[in-house]
């Protein structure tokens, strides 16, 4: 009987499912290169596409510690990850949002 | 160049911390392909662990955390991080606490970057509360709160260990200058005020931590949280207060895989 009402009570919060997604994610998008940690966000993919025609430039990383990259290698290793994580991304979203209710988690 | 984890653990009245050690230490070579170092007081076949070194004992302090309805008092041994540059056998080192479950590759980057020392800077409590909120900055609100839940260092890290230390022989008097209890001793704090002398750099990211009062499920899909009435899933990094896992570790087993 105790069960059966637990279950009864069970909630489940979609929107907290929805930001510690958002949250577990973002903190992933992190990639080590030069020695450096950077977040492979838009902002990054943006500025280093700037620079592809350059062959070694100075950026800042996601420390703020300014280093010297080759920004195409960069740009492939960034790409990659970003691509991997929005795939992973993309299928734990669907899985989300299928969970509907406490007896789906 | 080495690399590798170490996980300081000692067992503690009903707390079987060696037996939760050897589950975090199988995540983390599932996860993070590392060998994992046990550096403990306590003489025993360690089977689980790629290496073991025996540290001396220090002093340990009690403390209370909430088990149920009730709550569970034991010999908080915490006192050893300090030295774990000495004791680690890898040049490169992770080390985590044993509550912190390591289900994803997270911490990779944190390896493979060249910065001498990192550690965890903030967290956010997966359950929406905020239970951490006030954790932000030492209880004065002089400087940030960092956690030494996890830490990140090479051989040329000595200058904030040292600084740490110096904290840990003068603990009183840190205590009084920041407004945190002279007892416990805590490593956040010691480690926090270190990295603050010294300007380490921030991490990118927070930990995602579990607060005490909710009870951990885990299975092939990962862990399943309930907290009051409500329940989530959950399958990253995160660091777990609740006490029931290091009374019973085996149900944690399922993670393994």
């Amino acid at each position: 009987m105790n069960e059966i009402r637990e279950q009864a009570r069970a909630a489940y919060d979609r929107n907290l499912a929805q930001k510690n997604l958002n949250e577990r994610m973002s903190a992933r998008m992190i990639l080590a290169h030069a020695g450096g940690l950077w977040r492979c966000d838009n902002d990054l993919l943006a500025t280093l596409h700037c620079y592809l025609d350059y062959d070694e430039v100075v950026i800042l990383d996601s420390q703020d510690i300014p280093r010297k990259v080759q920004p195409l290698d960069l740009f492939n290793a960034v790409r990659i990850r970003h691509q991997e994580l929005m795939n992973e991304w993309l299928v734990a979203y669907a899985e989300l949002a299928r969970t509907r209710t406490a007896k789906d988690v | 160049m080495s690399e590798g984890a170490c996980i300081i653990a000692s067992n503690s009245g009903e707390l079987d911390y060696i037996g939760l050690a050897a589950i975090s230490a199988k995540l983390i070579r599932k996860h993070l392909g590392l060998p994992v170092c046990l550096l403990t007081t306590d003489i025993d076949d360690h089977l689980d662990f790629d290496e073991v070194v025996m540290i001396d004992e220090r002093p340990a302090s009690k403390r209370a955390m909430i088990k149920g309805d009730t709550h569970i008092t034991y010999e908080w041994k915490n006192d050893h991080r300090i030295d774990a540059i000495k004791y680690s056998p890898w040049s490169r080192t992770l080390l985590v606490d044993a509550d912190y479950l390591v289900l994803s590759d997270l911490l990779k980057p944190v390896l493979d970057c060249d910065q001498p020392f990192m550690m965890i800077d903030s967290v956010y409590d997966i359950t929406g509360r905020n239970s951490f909120a006030g954790m932000r900055r030492l209880p004065d609100h002089s400087i940030d709160q960092r956690w030494a839940t996890v830490m990140c260092f090479d051989n040329t890290a000595e200058p904030v260990f040292e600084a740490a230390e110096m904290v840990r022989n003068d603990y009183a008097y840190y205590a009084a200058m920041f407004g945190f209890p002279v007892r416990p001793f805590r490593n956040d704090y010691a480690f926090g005020i270190a990295a603050h002398l010294l300007g380490i750099p921030r991490l990118p990211f927070s930990m995602a931590q579990l607060p005490p009062d909710c009870s951990v499920a885990a299975d092939d899909r990962g862990l399943k949280i309930t907290h009051a009435n409500n329940v989530l899933r959950w399958r990253g990094d995160l660091h777990v207060l609740n006490k029931d896992i290091a009374i019973d570790p085996s149900i944690l087993e399922p993670l393994i895989g």
